[in-house]
């Protein structure tokens, strides 16, 4: 079964993606930051990875590069709740770290959902 | 023959002599009283009489050494004359002006120069006159002669002093000014002039209260009567007058009492500065601090919004995605649908506003858009007439013509939101219409708008109205005639601010108690095409054109036509091949682009782009491709097909190579 690994601090979201991706015949895994994201890629070896870009400990940006560096193939959906910097600043950059997708929160289940279809399928 | 006299006769002789004798010795001593009562005069008098002869001798009668230290005598003995002592320089003066007097009889007063017999230079008048005899031939000039020295130097003083006065008067880049015990200008200095622009006659007589603005008079004329009852200093009262041409001038006064020698109080006199540059600069400087501070509280707001758009983002997400997880979950016909509807619309409205909070707190680069007026402000009346109470009632009255004006919809929202709420508090208490008019007008030759097409969008109200005395600064940032807390005063400068950056203006109407109209006139843009242009030019990857997406994908395609549409174009989608052709088959001319994945299930992307391409040989073609099927560029080339994406497909480049090829490979271009 293809396996997510969610990363968020805020619990409400990981608990709302969980249940989008389940219910969408996906397994989960969920991190409340990058460190244990971190952990949890190298134990689980996800198919993919959907993060958040503002987190405590350790933020997004960050992770993704980690990731990127441990398996460069990893597919990565980047989000972000915006703040004093425009989202899709930090979005962009995300990319360039090497998020194939990258959204601003709040984000349309179906969006994300052909997202994560169109990154699998490919 | 000559008879002896008589005795008689004789003795009479006699006694008329005797007679003769006694009279002249009365007459002798009369004269000799008559000299003695006049040298006694002379001498009384403070000035030296003499008297001048035809031949110019000078007989000294009296005084001479008090007026130039030289006794009579010394005179007399000839010792010296008159004419010596005169001053070399006025000397000439003095014998032109005398040779008048030998011609006829008359008086002149001369004042000049001696030397004295101490060394000393004296000033004197001399007054003398030039007597005739009936035949015509002089007989003297007789004069009197005072010592004028000590007046002349006083007078002098006086004169320098008056000189200095007035030329410090008349430097001084103040106004000097003293008026009497009824505040009446009974001198000002001529400065005045090229400060209020009366001249110094138009002043005398009036008061400073007169050239005052109605406020300021009573203002200071109050602080003067109390200053003028304790005969006070009137220290730097600052006043706002009028000058002839119509200019604001405010001048500085201070001044101080004038009294008399009982200690009444006859006047003031003092200085008027003009300090209206200053005042501005500092009312200029009041304003922009006042700006700065907006600016620095916008850029508080700012960082505020950006952290609270984090947090709210994060709020919403779940609240978004859990409602529309349980709306697919229920039935459609469920009863609780209604009430997830209605919270996802609300948290998506949640959601909208934190970015326009985002948008209005960063003062993004504003990109100016042709629009139809008339669909944005019927729903700003709309949205109104849910909020504002039952007894306004709001109409409108919109024409259907499809001017475009350039603006920005939201703002055009804030104007008629923000003039109707303005209208609306006019009539909360007795209640009211509202009236919204768009229609084709032009504008007063007032607003100095350049000529054209306008749109004029009016909003009109039978509320309170607007006081006369502010009506000028109503456009003025933080005017409010509201209560605290009900409005910030800055509503109307930034509607003014919107209004005139889309060239624009606005007016006013307004009659207390009866009602406002406000009159906004936009420019019709006549340019549309070239504006159009310049938006795609702007937005390099959007477009209009018609795609044919073709992937076995339904995700792919959902996903596709989900970015592409928002960027513009217009998308058919098929996940069968063969559907694709015979749709392309049937309209050929119907598309711009195709979209084609490279593995399909019974036709590879090569074989049905050959295929597109036999039909419509123009047709541009972007094939998309996954990492295992590598498909060399000179390939994809040779079979006509302009561009290859890789696959996952990516929005940025996805977006930016439709366009590019749309560009390069437009039907019937290069």
């Amino acid at each position: 079964m293809t396996k997510i690994l969610i990363i968020d601090d805020e619990t409400h979201i990981r608990k709302m993606l969980k249940n989008l991706f389940e219910r969408n015949g996906y397994e989960t895994i969920a991190a409340e930051d990058g460190i244990q994201g971190i952990k949890l890629f190298k134990e689980h070896r996800p198919d993919l990875i959907i993060t958040d870009l503002i987190m405590p400990e350790k933020e997004g940006l960050e992770t993704i590069k980690e990731i990127k560096k441990l398996n460069p193939d990893t597919k990565i959906i980047a989000m972000s709740g915006g703040g004093v910097v425009d989202p899709e600043t930090y979005l962009n950059i995300a990319k360039k770290f090497g998020a194939q997708y990258s959204f601003s929160k709040p984000i349309d289940n179906e969006e994300l959902l052909l997202a994560v279809q169109n990154l699998l399928h490919s | 023959m000559y008879e002896k006299p008589s005795y008689e006769k004789l003795e009479q002789r006699v006694q008329e002599l005797e007679q003769t004798v006694s009279e002249f010795k009365d007459i002798k001593g009369k004269l000799r009283e008559n000299e003695e009562k006049y040298r006694t005069l002379s001498l009384n008098i403070p000035g030296m009489i003499y008297r001048a002869m035809p031949d110019w001798s000078v007989e000294i009668i009296s005084n001479s050494e008090i007026v130039c230290g030289y006794s009579n005598n010394e005179f007399i003995t000839k010792k010296l004359t008159w004419l010596d002592l005169i001053h070399i320089d006025d000397k000439q003066q003095i014998f032109e002006e005398g040779f008048k007097l030998t011609e006829k009889q008359m008086t002149i007063v001369q004042k000049y120069r001696i030397y004295a017999k101490d060394g000393t230079t004296h000033w004197v008048s001399d007054h003398k006159t030039s007597f005739f005899r009936e035949d015509g031939s002089l007989i003297s000039i007789d004069g009197i002669v005072y010592d004028i020295t000590e007046f002349k130097n006083k007078g002098d003083e006086l004169l320098r002093n008056e000189e200095r006065f007035r030329d410090i008067a008349e430097s001084m880049a103040d106004w000097i000014w003293e008026v009497d015990n009824e505040g009446r200008y009974t001198y000002c200095s001529e400065k005045i002039e090229s400060i209020l622009g009366y001249t110094v006659k138009e002043i005398i007589g009036k008061t400073p209260f007169d050239f005052m603005s109605p406020n300021d008079a009573e203002k200071n004329g109050e602080i003067f009567g109390k200053i003028i009852t304790e005969k006070g200093i009137i220290k730097n009262l600052e006043n706002w007058n009028l000058s002839k041409d119509g200019r604001d001038v405010c001048l500085i006064t201070t001044g101080v009492p004038i009294l008399d020698k009982s200690g009444d109080l006859i006047g003031y006199r003092g200085v008027d500065s003009d300090i209206t540059n200053s005042k501005k600069a500092e009312i200029e400087q009041k304003k922009l601090k006042e700006r700065l501070q907006q600016s620095q509280k916008m850029e508080s707001i700012g960082i505020l919004a950006g952290g609270i758009a984090h947090d709210f983002n994060n709020i919403l997400y779940p609240i978004i995605g859990f409602t529309e997880m349980s709306i697919e979950d229920l039935p459609k016909t469920h009863p609780v649908q209604e009430n997830l509807q209605d919270i996802l619309d609300g948290a998506k409205r949640a959601s909208d506003l934190v970015k326009q909070i985002l948008k209005f707190s960063r003062q993004e680069k504003q990109v100016l858009k042709p629009i139809i007026l008339k669909p944005v402000v019927g729903e700003a009346i709309k949205l109104l007439r849910s909020t504002i109470p039952a007894n306004i009632d709001i109409q409108g009255n919109l024409y259907d013509e499809k001017d475009y004006v350039l603006c920005d919809a939201t703002e055009i929202h804030e104007i008629v939101m923000n003039l109707c709420t303005n209208a609306y508090h006019s009539m909360e208490e007795n209640g009211g219409t509202i009236i919204v008019r768009l229609n084709k007008q032009n504008p007063s030759p007032d607003l100095k708008l350049p000529s054209g097409e306008y749109i004029c969008l009016s909003v009109s109200d039978n509320g309170v109205g607007i006081p006369k005395d502010i009506i000028d600064k109503i456009f003025e940032p933080y005017l409010t005639t509201k209560e605290i807390g009900k409005g910030s005063g800055l509503g109307l400068s930034v509607v003014h601010g919107i209004i005139i950056n889309y060239k624009g203006n606005i007016s006013v109407e307004s009659s207390p108690g009866k009602g406002s109209e406000f009159n906004v006139f936009l420019p019709i843009t006549t340019q549309l095409k070239t504006v159009e242009q310049q938006l795609i030019k702007d937005k390099p990857l959007g477009g209009t054109e018609n795609i044919l997406f073709v992937d076995d994908e339904a995700s792919i395609i959902k996903l596709a036509t989900r970015i592409l549409e928002r960027f513009g174009y217009t998308i058919t989608g098929k996940t069968s091949c063969i559907e694709a052709l015979e749709l392309f088959t049937e309209n050929p001319d119907g598309f711009d682009l195709v979209v084609t994945d490279m593995a399909m299930p019974i036709m590879t992307g090569t074989e049905f782009a050959k295929k597109i391409l036999k039909i419509q040989p123009d047709i541009p073609i972007i094939m998309c491709t996954g990492f295992s099927e590598q498909v060399d560029s000179e390939i994809a080339k040779s079979i006509g097909i302009k561009e290859y994406i890789k696959k996952p497909i990516l929005i940025d480049e996805l977006t930016s190579k439709i366009r590019e090829v749309l560009d390069q490979f437009a039907k019937g271009g290069k």
